[in-house]
């Protein structure tokens, strides 16, 4: 009875739960419909409208290729081209006047070229030549030398330099006083321009000639930041021979430059001839004048001459003549710049 | 020696620049011939000639008055005709 009655409260109790799982289960059937009722009406209203608009890209697409395509055609067409030029070989003159330009080219470019050259020779402030070189320092110029600088005739450059330095030296004799040293005063206006150099040459062809000359050089023989030297009134004021030295027939006086130290100009005054080097490749500034001012007026009645160093081989032929080697066509062209038309060899037969 | 200033400088050649404009004259007239344009070739060619008259003139006033002097001659010659 007790058992009958247990089972019946558990079948019961079973009973309940299922119906109560049930209840659960339809209440979440209905919450579902509930939710999902409003959305069937809508969905074909939206499909509608998508459609619509995938039409219209569509559409929009395909005008697009077509204008397109029709863009593409009337550029490859032919048909409506302009021709500016036809592409034919003239037959006839077609006015254009050719042989006019031809002449204007040729005529003008050689104008051009001619005055191009004279505007730089005019406005050129280098020394180069012995006319240049007056024009722009006021110094007669007494000779030219070659230099070391000229690669074609190398071979015969130290030749050169011997028959260039005795011109030079022959022009210097002139100034010479006998009995007593004669002094030759070398300046330049930069460092470099070549005292040294012409010194030795002038030297060896003065001692080939029997003459004792003595070179006197600035740091070497006597001091340039010295009282005496700067305070100078003649040579031996700063610088005295040794008494072992045979006197000199010539002292060349080899000044420092212009431009970097203080010249005693009653020493210049006092010398037989004075020599301003100058390398004729360089420039002649405003500044160079200004520094030789003072020292051409106080040498007015002094010989004072501009010797160019480093100049081209046919400055120093202006000077001594045909340098070696004498080569025929050099010979030739020579004379013919000289203007002798009809002449023939100075020695006679 | 106290006021010596000897540093090494290195110095560029104008002869470079000089031939340089001549180069880029002689190009530049022979584009405007072959271009067409005579006037601008002419003032290429004229350029040289302008400068020599006007900075040689200023510096040598013996050139000005010869100058004067052919335009004068010129102009009253022209009338005189």
């Amino acid at each position: 009875m007790v058992i009958e009655w247990l089972s019946a409260c558990v079948n019961e109790a079973k009973a309940k739960a299922e119906l109560e799982v049930l209840k659960k289960h339809q209440q979440d059937i209905f919450d579902e419909y509930g939710h999902m009722s409003p959305i069937g009406t809508q969905v074909n209203r939206k499909q509608r409208s998508i459609g619509i608009a995938e039409d219209n890209y569509r559409t929009q697409l395909k005008g697009l290729a077509d204008a397109n395509l029709r863009l593409k055609n009337i550029e490859m067409s032919t048909s409506n081209l302009q021709t500016v030029a036809p592409p034919d070989y003239p037959l006839t003159d077609n006015g254009r006047k050719r042989f006019i330009y031809i002449l204007v080219a040729f005529i003008g470019t050689i104008i051009f070229i001619i005055t191009y050259f004279l505007l730089i020779e005019l406005l050129d402030h280098t020394l180069r030549d012995p006319l240049r070189s007056k024009r722009l320092s006021g110094l007669p110029v007494i000779a030219a030398f070659n230099g070391i600088s000229n690669l074609k005739y190398r071979g015969f450059l130290k030749a050169c330099n011997r028959i260039a330095a005795a011109y030079s030296c022959r022009q210097l004799n002139k100034y010479m006083k006998s009995g007593q040293p004669s002094v030759i005063n070398l300046l330049s206006i930069n460092p470099r321009e070549g005292k040294s150099f012409l010194a030795k040459y002038f030297t060896e062809f003065w001692k080939s000639e029997g003459l004792h000359v003595r070179l006197v050089r600035y740091d070497v023989d006597f001091e340039i930041a010295d009282k005496n030297y700067i305070q100078a009134e003649q040579l031996s004021d700063f610088w005295k021979q040794n008494e072992a030295e045979q006197t000199p027939d010539i002292i060349l006086v080899e000044y420092p430059p212009i431009k970097d130290a203080s010249i005693p100009l009653s020493v210049l005054q006092k010398a037989d001839a004075n020599l301003l080097i100058a390398n004729a490749c360089r420039l002649w500034r405003n500044s160079d004048d200004t520094s030789l001012a003072p020292i051409k007026e106080s040498l007015k009645d002094i010989p004072f001459f501009l010797y160019l160093n480093n100049a081209d081989r046919d400055v120093v032929e202006s000077f001594t003549g045909e340098l070696p080697p004498k080569m025929p066509i050099h010979s030739f062209f020579s004379r013919l710049a000289q203007l002798g038309l009809t002449s023939q060899k100075a020695a006679v037969k | 020696m106290a006021n010596s200033n000897h540093y090494p400088v290195r110095e560029l050649s104008p002869k470079v620049v000089s031939y340089f404009m001549l180069i880029v004259g002689l190009i530049a007239i022979v584009v405007s011939v072959i271009s067409q344009n005579l006037l601008i070739a002419a003032s290429i060619i004229s350029f040289p000639i302008i400068l020599i008259i006007l900075i040689w003139g200023s510096q040598t006033p013996r050139f000005g008055y010869l100058l004067y002097a052919t335009y004068s001659f010129l102009l009253y010659s022209h009338y005189s005709v």
